[in-house]
């Protein structure tokens, strides 16, 4: 952009030099176009050094925000289905397994129960057991008799009575005997199974309920940890995130370098239009004369350092506040350290054993769970072997009912043999009122007994449903087995993953806390600004010097020269750079855009301070 | 389908900066330093917004944006406008571009990415 072709087109005639052009001084342009040309090479730089430094904060940014993705991914990681869900399923897990005891323990008083009425049934069958034996005692009496009476009448049957009468009471005896040996081992092994159901499976209750208890508080802890864990990440991807943004602003900030362009290229075009003005092939045009041209170029060569005196202060604060922004960022990525470091969970816990401690009590549920359902089976087992033996002690008093028949048959034999004898039956005949006693009180005890053993029996009728129930309590055991273990491996799975993204985490969080500080540290713009600068700086001012040095003239005429100069310079640039910012509606008139300009924004609806939409 | 961002200013910085805000997955960015350059991308393919940045070139704002428009005469194309000062209505009449929007320099990230969130979104 130039000034203006004329720099002085248009204004009132010139001041001529009082001392009538006596020096022959003339402006030095070989060294106004060397200055000029630095132009070139501070734009280069500058614009090279901008690239670089924003192509850095850029990487900055996007390694916050890849940091704030790590961060989200670990909060799915901790809320998703592997990690919290499963950890709140496995809670439910315990739960489950507790009820599962409850309805052991349901199951278990069943079974008590049922064992406990056998017991009261056994008890029962204690006294007929008793009468019977007593029988038996009778019966080997009767039968000594017989043989007395059988010497006493040979020939009235009674030795054959008192064969048959041993026959049938050895018979009985023997009966006697097994019924009683198996009542004996039926009331042992129910007593046993009854003790070992009651005791040992109080213990296992009260082993797996302190296990679930300490597996609810293990679970319990876990979770806070990994809320807290959560809560902590979260904190670390909102600093990302904010991070982020910081440098995203620092990268706009760049945007002072256009402004300091713009200000180079309006000097440089000053420079370059004064060049023009003062060379000796246009200064028959301009009607310049060398002194009026060396006043003119030490003063806009002055004016020139002015502006880029400004323009050096201006970049130097506008580096400033980049260098501040930048800074301002450290102290916030170690905090992000920091934070990243709170992230582990139970950091100080070994991670396999935490998650085997969390196992192990689990397991030692499940195992509780286990000897608990195989109480039940050995406790099933021992009721169908009572049932068994119910069943044999019943066939053996089917026996001894028979012997009772007998023996009625018998009385019946013995009385009509007395009748035969009459008068010397009469001991025969008491021998038969004796047997048919004992055969009534034989066939009376039986009775008993079978509706003992029928009692039993009823009692084993609901086994069926018992064993129903224990198969329900074996399924559910494997499926909460199962499920457990799957649980406890995802979760050990998750937390490896939580792990390793933890790590990366930090990793990332301290190489680019050192990134930022490295380039803090390298941050050298401000210097190569200045370097650059400095020959511009020197060379201006020299020129000026040297031009106003030489140049004479009364000092009125040169203040009336210095005065359009700058009224005609500096407006018209200032005025020049707005006008060719604003676009007016005649795209060629420039000169009237301030004006247009100002018009027309009051009469635009202005949706927001930076944007407008059309 | 991805859009296509064509971006013209003659500083590289800042067509660097605009990149940064508004490159996303899906979105193909483009840059040309003068308008010739420009002119020639939107000729030879589809453009689905042109970003361009006034400034102090010898062809103004609005003469590039004439060329570019030139070869959309049938078409609507977003432009955004980024400089310094306002640019008004009146100075858009006569020129067939699709929505229009400045932002005015030095903008914030989140100002930029708004703009053109929205521009490609119509």
């Amino acid at each position: 952009m130039r000034v203006g072709n004329d720099l002085l087109s248009g204004s009132e005639p010139l001041v001529a030099s009082s001392t009538g052009g006596t020096s022959a001084m003339s402006v030095d342009l070989a060294h106004l176009n060397n200055l000029s040309a630095l132009f070139i090479d501070i734009d280069r730089m500058t614009e090279e050094s901008f690239l670089r430094l924003g192509s850095q904060v850029n990487s900055f940014r996007q390694k916050a925000g890849e940091i704030s993705a790590c961060t989200v991914q670990t909060m799915q990681l901790l809320e998703g289905e592997t990690g919290e869900q499963a950890l709140m399923r496995l809670q439910l897990l315990v739960e489950r397994c507790s009820l599962w005891f409850d309805d052991a323990q349901a199951h278990t008083a069943r079974v008590v129960a049922v064992l406990e009425e056998i017991m009261m049934q056994l008890s029962s069958m204690v006294t007929p057991l008793r009468g019977l034996r007593k029988l038996v005692k009778t019966l080997q009496g009767v039968r000594i008799s017989t043989r007395v009476e059988s010497a006493r009448v040979p020939g009235a049957g009674a030795h054959v009575l008192a064969d048959e009468l041993k026959h049938l009471t050895d018979l009985i005896q023997d009966k006697v005997q097994k019924i009683e040996e198996q009542f004996d081992s039926l009331s042992t092994l129910s007593g046993r199974i009854l003790d070992h159901e009651k005791q040992v499976n109080q213990g296992s209750m009260k082993t797996a309920q302190r296990g679930i208890q300490e597996s609810r508080l293990t679970l319990s802890l876990l979770s806070g940890q990994r809320l807290e864990t959560g809560q902590q990440t979260g904190t670390l991807q909102k600093q990302s995130d904010g991070i982020a943004a910081h440098f995203g602003e620092i990268i706009v900030a760049l945007q002072f370098q256009d402004i300091t362009r713009q200000r180079m290229e309006h000097i440089q075009s000053a420079l370059e239009d004064l060049s023009a003005q003062v060379s000796p092939a246009n200064r028959d045009e301009t009607g310049l004369s060398s002194e009026e041209a060396l006043l003119v170029t030490g003063e806009v060569c002055r004016l020139q350092y002015e502006h880029l005196e400004q323009v050096l202060k201006e970049f130097d604060s506008a580096v400033d506040t980049l260098t501040q922004n930048l800074e301002e960022v450290v102290p916030r990525v170690r905090a992000l350290t920091g934070k990243s470091g709170r992230l582990e969970i139970n950091p100080d816990a070994n991670p396999e054993d935490e998650q085997l401690f969390g196992f192990a009590l689990l397991q030692t549920v499940t195992n509780q769970m286990e000897d608990v359902l195989g109480l039940h089976e050995d406790a099933n087992s021992a009721i169908r072997t009572v049932c068994q033996k119910v069943g044999e002690i019943t066939s053996q008093i089917s026996a001894v009912e028979f012997v009772g028949e007998e023996m009625q048959l018998m009385a019946l034999n013995a009385a009509i043999n007395a009748a035969h004898y009459r008068g010397r039956g009469a001991g025969l005949q008491v021998i038969a009122e004796q047997i048919k006693s004992l055969a009534d009180d034989a066939f009376a005890r039986t009775v008993e007994l079978v509706g003992e053993c029928c009692l039993v029996t009823d009692q084993t009728a609901g086994l069926e449903r018992l064993d129903a129930a224990g198969d329900q309590l074996e399924t559910r055991l494997t499926e909460l087995m199962t499920e457990g273990r799957t649980l406890f491996e995802t979760l050990q799975r998750n937390r490896q993953e939580l792990t390793t993204q933890i790590f990366e985490i930090s990793g990332e969080v301290n190489q680019f806390g050192e990134d930022v500080a490295a380039c803090l540290a390298t941050i050298t713009i401000r210097e190569r600004f200045r370097a650059a600068l400095v020959p511009l700086l020197d060379g201006l001012r020299l020129m000026s010097h040297c031009a106003q040095s030489r140049a004479e003239g009364d000092s009125d005429a040169k203040a009336h020269l210095f005065r359009k100069i700058h009224s005609r310079y500096t407006m018209y640039s200032e005025r020049a750079i707005h006008d060719s910012l604003a676009v007016g509606p005649k795209i060629s008139d420039q000169k009237s855009g301030v004006d247009r300009r100002q018009t027309a924004a009051t009469e635009t609806e202005d949706l927001g301070d930076n944007i407008e939409f059309f | 389908m991805s859009s296509v961002i064509l971006v013209v200013d003659e500083l590289a910085s800042h067509r660097q900066m605009i990149r940064f805000a508004v490159q996303l997955p899906g979105r193909q960015v483009l840059e040309a330093e003068t308008g010739d350059q420009a002119v020639s991308l939107v000729a030879g393919g589809k453009i689905d917004l042109l970003i361009a940045g006034c400034s102090f070139t010898n062809v103004s704002c609005l003469e590039q944006l004439q060329r570019l428009c030139h070869f959309k005469r049938n078409e609507t194309l977003p432009v955004i406008v980024t400089s310094h000062n306002r640019v008004t209505s009146d100075a858009l009449e006569g020129l067939p571009v699709g929505s229009f929007a400045w932002v005015k320099k030095p903008f914030r990230f989140s100002e930029i990415q708004n703009v053109v969130d929205l521009a490609l979104s119509d």
